[in-house]
Parts: structure tokens; sequence; C-alpha cells
């Protein structure tokens, strides 16, 4: 005679491990992600093509003094961070012919990047179309 | 004789069983994690040029190579430094399909010069790896 035992009811399993564990996993993913949009600058780079303007280059120079076209003071490196600060810049460059122009970016020795890239960021918001980044 | 066990007459009233779901939900979790791929960190500690303007690009992760210029002046690429990273570049680029976009991380305190130097010996190194033209982008923080 085979006597199989009767099916002893299922017991409720407790949450509280399950919900412990799943708060490690998004502890854990919290801390791996990396949070919002990365931003970045795009970097013209030659590309072989004739560019679509006939005006001449002008050469900025950003130096711990300032920035300077064409070696004439135009802002101050402190102010990069007002939103006007180039518009003195971008005056004496419609005073030019226009600031369709191609710049010439020259960076002295002793500058930062941060400098650099808000200079960058302040022409590309101001409506320069090419920028060229020139060693010294 | 044979006792089989009875079976419960109030079945149909159970409330549907939920450890098969749990079961199902922790498969699906454990794909996800097997499958997910996770930004790996950048191999040395590197401070984003703060900008001021909270507009600007964002960045497109679809075939991105992330370079990285420390404040000593080094390009690192996958674990390689220097030359050996630039040839590594040059690899995968010869292989990356579509427009591939180079993402420079470059530290804040790096002179802006040597940021230039650094980044056209880069494009000299790589200029001529595909028929297209190369897209390169800053990585930058912005407000």
């Amino acid at each position: 005679m085979i006597a199989l035992p009767p099916l002893r009811r299922r017991t409720r399993i407790s949450l509280t491990p399950m919900i412990d564990v799943v708060f490690l996993l998004l502890i854990f993913f919290m801390l791996a992600a990396r949070l919002g949009p990365a931003a970045v600058l795009p970097l013209a780079t030659g590309s072989g093509a004739p560019m679509p303007t006939d005006l001449p280059p002008r050469l900025v120079e950003l130096r711990a003094e300032g920035v300077f076209l064409n070696g004439v003071p135009q802002a101050r490196l402190e102010d990069l961070a007002q939103p006007d600060a180039v518009q003195p810049l971008f005056a004496a460059l419609d005073t030019l012919g226009g600031r369709a122009a191609p710049l010439a970016l020259r960076p002295a020795a002793d500058v930062s990047l941060e400098a650099l890239a808000q200079l960058l960021d302040r022409l590309s918001q101001g409506g320069a179309a090419h920028v060229i980044l020139v060693s010294p | 004789m044979i006792t089989l066990p009875r079976r419960s007459a109030q079945k149909s009233v159970r409330p549907e069983p939920i450890i098969p779901m749990i079961n199902v939900v922790f498969l699906l979790l454990i794909f996800f994690l097997i499958s997910a791929a996770i930004t790996p960190p950048p191999p040395v500690e590197i401070r984003l040029p703060q900008l001021h303007t909270s507009e600007g690009n964002a960045r497109q992760e679809m075939g991105s190579a992330d370079v990285y210029f420390t404040r000593a002046a080094d390009t690192l690429f996958e674990g390689q430094a220097n030359a050996a990273a630039l040839s590594a570049l040059l690899e995968r680029l010869q292989k990356a399909e579509g427009t591939p976009v180079i993402t420079l991380h470059a530290d804040a305190a790096l002179e802006a010069a040597e940021f230039v130097a650094l980044f056209q010996a880069l494009r000299d190194a790589v200029q001529g790896a595909r028929a297209e033209p190369l897209r390169f982008e800053l990585s930058v923080r912005r407000e």
C-alpha cells in the first residue's frame, strides 16, 4: 500500500527579502549609471571642401589678457561667463565684412582649455560658422 | 490500496499564484543585467570644461569613440597611451560603420595650446582612415 502524504498548503513566501534584493539592484544601477545626456561641442575640421565664403580669415587670439581680433582686444577672459561677452568681437567682425568670415582661433600658451571651450561655445552661439583651431 | 491526496474543492476561488510571476520577473531582470552594456568609467580622473550656457548639442552615442586627453597631455584610448592609442583608434575607425564620431574628453586644466597640438596630432593620425570626413566633438559640462 502506498500512502502519499497529503499536499501541504503552500506557505506564502515573505516579500521582505525580495524587496531587499530589488533595492540592492536599484542602488547598484543608480550608482553605476551616468545621468543626463552628455553635452558636447562640435569641433570643425578641414573637410577638403572649399569655404563657402570668399571673405579672408580673421585671426582671433585667446591670451591670458583676453580675446583679440586681429591684435585688437575685444573681451576679457573673466567676462566670458557673461552672455554678451563676445558682442564687441562680433560687432568688429561685422564692420570688417561679416561674421561669416572664417575665424582662425589661436590660443596662447598660458590659457586653459576651459577658456578655449567657453570661447568656442560663445562663438558658435553668436553665429560664427567656421572656426579653425590654429596652434601657436 | 493507493491513497491519492484529495484535490481541494475550492481551487477555482484561490488567488493567482504569485511565485511564477516572480520567477518570470527575475528571469527578465537577469536577462537585462547580462545584456546591458555598462558605460566604462573614464581611465583617469578628468574634469570637463564648464560652460556658462545651458543649450547646445547633446552627445550622439552611435558609433562614437572616446579619446581622453589627460592633464599631463597624454592621449588615452581603450587602455593604450599616446602612439599606441592612436594606432588602436585608427584600427577601430577602419572597422567602424557609418560616420564615426570621435568624442574628446579633455581635462579643463590642460593648456589650450597643448589641446590644439594633441587634437592636430590625432587628426593627422586618423586622416585618411575613411573616405568620408570624421566628426570630432569635445565633451563639456553645461550649467
